[in-house]
């Protein structure tokens, strides 16, 4: 009771989403702001000093993409946005622009709390931990091995570099621009098939079905994401 | 019938005047051999019957010059005839009457017989080439009414006002050897519609065709206006309206029974356009009361579809709400769990209608990239995750497949709705199966299950809007599925068909080009590397 509990600001337009999250993460011990648009979201963040936003992408008088750069200006607050299905562009935009992940309406309360807990994660200690390990894979960063069931995988420097920023925000998805930004460079953001074929090769190695991955999982028209 | 009225024809005539002469086949032949040919048979007959000089009575061989005389005038016309007739009198009196060899007559008598043969000839050559005359024009006649037969049958079997005109060009060119073309009114004036290979239409033409078609007159060559104009033109009127133009190019001098003729062609051309287009017109409001219907009854599907998930879902909420302390924890579970499939239900069916409407709205944007396969086919696996929970899946995706220009998010939703149906469709602990070979320059990924199969005549219904399988127990799905996988794949150049397997179940295959050619219809395509 004592334990001073996470604080989440939820922007929304529509007051029954409110209303719902409001209730479940109540429920789950988070303490709760809300906001209805986008200039008083940025005020909220500012005065209540939450630990996670959950945005809409979809509010009255502000683009959800325009909240989260501004927000990112002075802030690596976790943002979770909530886009709908046919706003790929708007949800890509966000993601690019410094949210850290989403979820497309409707969606459940399970993967509500699954991301919440992966974007909060960085709050809570070191986010790069020197091993990691989930299922079969090991990854020792120290020492630049990894291993599949216990075998050695060899893997080439930018297949590696590639594995790494997934685990680095394991669980988190990632657009193909900021993997690409991030493991060739500024000019190589367009060169889509250089991911698609490296992402494919890390699969062959790594997976046990590479048909049907289990760590490495595309996200549609968004990125990838390592599985935790 | 609307026939022009200043063409300055008569009323029928009985037989021969001296116009009508004009066309009679003798004429055709050229007149100098028949007056060759008088001369050439009265000499004849008068060689043929010297030997008989003497023995009979001279009187005798008048009788074979009338034959002569008459078969002139059947063959020849009246000149020859007349000439015959002329030439029989003086050979006959030089030859068979004594004394010979003058035509000076000893006997009186004999200019009785001069003169009767003369006259008779003479009446006989009238006479004769009357009926000729008769016989041609009637033979015109019916030639003139075949002629008009075939126009009206072959009229009577065109469907389409392009096809009746085209016709009607045909004919008259048949009929009256000019060119010939049909002028229809359009947005921006008079235009030829259809007209005959040989026909060249010029800008000093129009003024001609638009008299005829203001004034429903006749025009042009042959008329009473502008008579010098190079083309004779003829509305085509029905009782109601003008509908067009028939225009001939230089026409010949036409004759009356020509003229009659005309007309009639144009009438008969104007009836069938009349007709075609209130043909036309009536399917036109056919259609249009077939697609309100259509839409009704789609409108009150929808509405079902939409309202059927709602039902289970206000239900157990309600339950939940006001029944609360009765229902037992499991009651409960029960209840939510079913309020919470409906749901989803309902998710499913408006993302499709969002998606069908999208579709049909020609809105679809595909954004061609190069994509792996297996990526694919791993990604519409993982999305029916939970639908596949029952099923064992193989898959036989090589690594040696080349990358394929495709919409990555559309393809997806495609496969995932392969996958989803092939696993609704077959019963739990069954396998399905995904190919994805290369076949020339198109790469065709399989989705198999070994489900109870589609009936052949399905086999192509089952892509139809709003169709669900009778699977007898349950109806499951939207009926959108397949129709929106179709035009997603068609919208990236490919096919997408249905097949039942050998050994049971059906077989989806989705045929995708591996080239970047330009993809169909409206849809853009953005292409990245």
């Amino acid at each position: 009771m004592s334990e001073s509990s996470l604080r989440i600001l939820v922007v929304d337009d529509e007051r029954a989403i409110r209303r719902f999250l409001n209730v479940t993460l109540s429920a789950n011990h988070y303490q709760l702001f809300e906001a209805d648009n986008g200039k008083s979201a940025l005020e909220a963040v500012l005065v209540h000093r939450p630990d996670l936003v959950i945005l809409d992408l979809g509010l009255p008088d502000m683009d959800g993409v325009e909240v989260v750069r501004t927000l990112r200006a002075w802030s690596q607050i976790p943002i979770l946005i909530l886009s709908v299905r046919d706003q790929e562009s708007q949800k890509i935009a966000a993601l690019d622009a410094g949210a850290d992940d989403y979820l497309t309406k409707p969606f459940g309360v399970g993967e509500l709390m699954a991301r919440m807990r992966v974007a909060m994660r960085r709050l809570s200690g070191n986010t790069q931990d020197a091993l990691f390990a989930g299922g079969e894979l090991e990854v020792d960063f120290a020492r630049r091995l990894v291993r599949v069931a216990g075998a050695e995988v060899q893997l080439t420097p930018t297949e590696y570099d590639l594995l790494r920023l997934l685990i680095t925000h394991a669980g988190k998805v990632l657009t193909h621009h900021q993997l690409l930004h991030e493991v060739w460079g500024q000019s190589y953001t367009d060169e889509l098939h250089l991911l698609r074929v490296n992402i494919s090769n890390l699969r062959r190695k790594l997976e046990p079905e590479p048909t049907r991955p289990r760590y490495l999982i595309t996200e549609p028209g968004v990125g990838y994401r390592l599985r935790v | 019938m609307a026939i022009g009225h200043d063409l300055g024809h008569n009323a029928a005539q009985p037989g021969g005047d001296s116009r009508e002469r004009a066309v009679t086949p003798g004429d055709k032949k050229g007149i100098a051999p028949g007056y060759l040919w008088s001369m050439t048979t009265v000499a004849l007959t008068t060689l043929l019957g010297l030997p008989l000089r003497g023995h009979i009575d001279p009187t005798n061989m008048v009788m074979f010059y009338l034959m002569v005389i008459v078969i002139t005038a059947l063959q020849w016309g009246r000149g020859p005839s007349m000439l015959a007739s002329l030439l029989s009198v003086v050979a006959f009196d030089v030859v068979f009457v004594p004394p010979y060899d003058t035509v000076v007559v000893h006997d009186a008598e004999y200019i009785l017989t001069f003169i009767g043969l003369l006259t008779v000839g003479f009446v006989v050559s009238s006479l004769t080439a009357r009926v000729r005359a008769h016989a041609a024009a009637a033979q015109e006649r019916e030639e003139q009414a075949i002629a008009a037969f075939e126009l009206s049958y072959d009229l009577a079997t065109a469907l389409t006002v392009d096809e009746i005109m085209a016709r009607a060009v045909h004919h008259t060119q048949r009929v009256f050897d000019v060119a010939v073309a049909v002028y229809w009114p359009g947005e921006h004036g008079l235009s030829v519609q259809q007209a005959t290979v040989d026909y060249r239409a010029r800008e000093s033409d129009l003024p001609v065709v638009e008299f005829a078609l203001r004034y429903r007159r006749p025009a042009g060559a042959g008329t009473e206006t502008l008579p010098n104009a190079a083309l004779a033109a003829l509305p085509l009127m029905t009782a109601a309206h003008v509908v067009g133009v028939l225009a001939l190019q230089r026409p010949s001098q036409l004759l009356p029974p020509q003229r009659r003729l005309l007309e009639s062609f144009a009438n008969q051309v104007a009836l069938a356009l009349e007709r075609a287009q209130l043909a036309e017109a009536k399917n036109e409001l056919r259609l249009v009361q077939e697609r309100e219907r259509f839409q009704s009854v789609l409108l009150n599907s929808i509405s079902h579809d939409l309202r059927t998930p709602l039902v289970a879902i206000t239900g157990a909420l309600s339950a939940l709400q006001e029944q609360e302390t009765l229902l037992q924890p499991s009651a409960r579970a029960a209840l939510v769990t079913t309020a919470h499939e409906q749901a989803a239900r309902l998710n499913q069916l408006v993302g499709n209608l969002l998606d069908m409407s999208r579709l049909e709205g020609g809105t679809v944007q595909v954004k061609r990239e190069l994509c792996d396969l297996q990526d694919l086919v791993g990604a519409a696996l993982e999305r029916n995750a939970p639908a596949l929970a029952h099923h064992r899946v193989e898959l036989h995706v090589p690594d040696s497949l080349p990358l394929v220009p495709l919409d990555f998010v559309l393809m997806v939703q495609v496969l995932a709705n392969l996958i989803d149906n092939a696993a609704k469709y077959s019963p739990p602990e069954t396998t399905i199966r995904i190919d994805a070979i290369q076949r020339g320059h198109m790469v065709e990924i399989t989705v198999a299950d070994e489900g109870v199969g589609i009936t052949p005549d399905e086999l192509e219904r089952i892509f139809a809007k709003f169709y669900r399988a009778e699977r007898g127990d349950r109806v499951v799905g939207t009926g959108l599925g397949l129709t929106i996988s179709k035009g997603l794949v068609e919208a990236h150049g490919g096919r997408i068909w249905a097949e039942n397997r050998a050994g049971g179940g059906s077989l989806l295959t989705v045929a995708l080009p591996l080239d970047n050619r330009p993809l169909p219809g409206r849809e853009e395509c953005d292409e990245r590397k």
